[in-house]
């Protein structure tokens, strides 16, 4: 209980490190006088600017992101008990990208709508793989199953769609690649709650979420109306996806490589197990998207790039050493 | 001795072999039937009189030139491409000993494709000036050769990464699928971040398709059809017993390291060459052994006479689907594989107790 307590100052304290971190550096530095200055309201307006329009919603929404991912990969993961699971298992990251190819392709449709779309196409694609998967209860297998089949067939549409797209295709593809570069207030706005409400309620649940991580038989033994709780925490971890992949586009690695890294740092039984993974998922891509900034700059490199170069290895070494 | 439950053929090869004249004929008819609707259909509209003038002799010109320089070799080319995915998707199945597995879970198109965007984009980089558009085409001419290397060093990285030759199916299959994860995210962020002018050509590149591919990809890849098909007569005995636990294939006194290594080359080479010429093309290799399976569910040798015939079939089908149902356009074949995919993907969850 003392050790899970220093882990968890130790992670809020480099939280805020980073958070002051990222708000000071980038194409118009700042010192940490300036930020006094700043907050005592006697700043330049275009530092006000830069701080408050540009770098303080972006940092938000990173750890907006960071955490959802990691919460819905943990939910993911234990609940179809396969240490492989991410976010994008039930299609709903395919599904999200599929429908946003769409409108911007074929109607031209305005960049203000696509966060909407992009959810509403994540919820339903997830939908629909629950549609296929469900016989009476949905078994982890038939899950895995029925998401492959609807993530083909979105990615195969996707992919003629941006075939006949011609110029818009590069726009499309720095999407695809996932980032935070450019988003502001709005699209905070528009997902906090998405990501904030089933976030709370998924930690609210965690007993439910225990019981989930044994086998079905021992936990229905245990009075838990196993289909109707699995399929809540899988509906939460749909939620949480979808309102991310329409604000940041398809950000892999992060709900597939955190859950495996606090596993090792707290028990999975742990009360606080869930929140202490959405911590270290906030704080992991708020690190990411700093990389992102600085490592190629000006030019930005997408984040999908920086967590799959962050993440990949670590997993292969997990795999080396033998999943558990 | 093998365990209980698993039937080994220990009949002479030509005894499984004989019985299957009918099928071989019947295979050799689908195909010719196959091939002769791949000539007459398609954009520019041939009647059935023309083809039969065009090897009459009395046909020239056009009708010549849209059969033999446009639409055979196509045709031709999707049969190798789906032999050499069919075959390279069963001996990884039969390896990993996981129904999932493919060229492209694995890492292996994956890798390939990397490659293959650097190459143009890098061609489209360094060179510039006046030469640049002829020197750029010189460099495309290498492309399926670069992108064979990198789906070898992929699948040599994924050989190493899993233990090498202490390597278990169950780490080889994750590893591939992570490290073809990682590579796909790179293609992604190359392309967001420098692809520029370049992106629709390496889109239509990655989506795998046929498009525009002549005699001259014909004469790269038979080489390794050949090969890859003689590789596959000696590895049918052995493949037979990989089935099996890895005990159990070692008490039996089969070089167990060797032979997975021997397979792991050949479905390897199999796939990179025809990723280098056509471009990933997914769900092919995976869809195909799973067919054969079901129509000779226990003779490995059949089964791999059927991958080669059902392979080819597909996906020469695949690739006139794709040319004729949005005239004048074309879906590339690698989209209409992936639409395979999913009634597949469906059938499989069926079959789901």
């Amino acid at each position: 209980m003392l050790l899970s307590l220093r882990y968890c100052l130790l992670i809020v304290a480099l939280l805020v490190l980073l958070f002051v971190a990222a708000l000071l550096v980038g194409h118009q530095t700042l010192t940490v006088p300036d930020l006094w200055l700043l907050v005592q309201g006697q700043a330049t307006p275009l530092q006000k600017i830069v701080v408050w329009e540009l770098r303080i919603p972006r940092n938000l929404l990173a750890l907006l992101v960071g955490a959802a991912l990691a919460t819905a990969g943990a939910i993911m993961q234990g609940v179809t008990r396969n240490p492989l699971a991410s976010p994008g298992l039930t299609g709903v990251v395919a599904g999200a990208s599929f429908v946003i190819v769409l409108l911007v392709s074929v109607w031209s449709v305005d960049a203000h709508w696509l966060p909407a779309a992009g959810f509403v196409g994540g919820i339903g694609a997830g939908c629909l793989t629950f549609y296929l998967a469900w016989q009476g209860r949905l078994l982890p297998l038939r899950i895995v199953l029925a998401g492959v089949a609807v993530t083909a067939l979105c990615a195969a549409i996707s992919t003629a769609l941006l075939l006949f797209s011609g110029a818009e295709a590069g726009d499309l593809f720095f999407w695809l690649a996932g980032g935070l570069s450019g988003r502001g207030w709005l699209q905070v706005e528009q997902s906090w709650y998405w990501i904030v409400f089933p976030m709370l309620l998924s930690f609210a649940l965690v007993q439910r979420f225990n019981l989930l991580l044994l086998d079905d038989d021992i936990a229905r033994s245990l009075g838990l109306a196993v289909g109707r709780w699995r399929l809540l925490f899988l509906l939460l971890a749909v939620l949480m996806t979808a309102a991310v992949v329409s604000v940041a586009g398809p950000v892999g690695f992060v709900g597939l490589v955190i859950p495996h890294i606090s596993k090792r740092l707290l028990s999975q039984q742990h009360p606080f197990w869930l929140p202490f993974t959405a911590l270290l998922g906030a704080l992991i891509l708020l690190c990411a998207d700093l990389l992102a900034r600085l490592s190629a700059f000006p030019q930005e490199i997408p984040l999908g790039v920086i967590t799959a170069l962050l993440g990949g290895p670590w997993l292969l070494l997990l795999i080396r050493r033998g999943l558990n | 001795m093998p365990g209980p439950g698993i039937v080994l053929n220990e009949a002479p090869w030509y005894r499984s072999l004989s019985c299957l004249v009918g099928p071989v004929l019947l295979f050799l008819m689908l195909l010719l039937g196959c091939l002769l609707l791949s000539i007459t259909l398609g954009a520019s509209e041939l009647s059935w009189q023309q083809i039969v003038n065009l090897f009459t002799a009395q046909e020239s010109g056009h009708v010549e030139r849209v059969v033999w320089q446009l639409r055979l070799p196509r045709a031709l080319l999707a049969a190798m491409v789906g032999i050499h995915f069919a075959l390279a998707g069963f001996i990884l199945q039969t390896l990993t000993r996981n129904p999932l597995a493919d060229a492209g879970i694995l890492g292996i198109s994956a890798g390939a494709s990397f490659t293959a965007v650097l190459a143009i984009l890098g061609a489209s980089l360094f060179v510039s000036g006046l030469e640049s558009h002829r020197q750029s085409q010189m460099i495309l001419g290498y492309l399926p050769l670069l992108a064979m290397a990198g789906g070898v060093t992929a699948a040599g990285l994924i050989y190493w990464l899993s233990g090498a030759a202490r390597l278990t199916p169950l780490r080889l299959i994750l590893t591939g699928v992570v490290l073809a994860t990682i590579l796909n995210a790179l293609v992604t962020g190359v392309l967001a971040l420098w692809g520029h002018s370049q992106t629709e050509m390496i889109v239509e590149w990655l989506a795998g398709s046929l498009h525009g591919r002549d005699w001259q990809h014909l004469a790269v890849l038979w080489p390794w059809t050949l090969s890859g098909l003689t590789a596959c007569i000696l590895l049918q005995r052995p493949l037979n017993l990989l089935r099996l636990e890895d005990d159990q294939v070692l008490s039996i006194g089969l070089n167990l390291r060797l032979w997975r290594l021997f397979a792991l080359i050949v479905a390897t080479l199999l796939a990179a060459s025809a990723v280098g010429v056509v471009g990933p093309i997914g769900f092919m290799g995976l869809v195909v052994p799973h067919i054969c399976r079901r129509l000779s569910p226990h003779d490995v040798q059949q089964q791999m006479l059927l991958c080669v015939a059902v392979g080819a079939l597909l996906m020469m089908l695949a690739d006139l689907l794709g040319r004729i149902i949005i005239v004048p356009y074309e879906l590339p074949v690698g989209v209409v594989c992936a639409m395979i995919g999913v009634p597949f993907f469906l059938y499989l969850l069926r079959r789901q107790p």
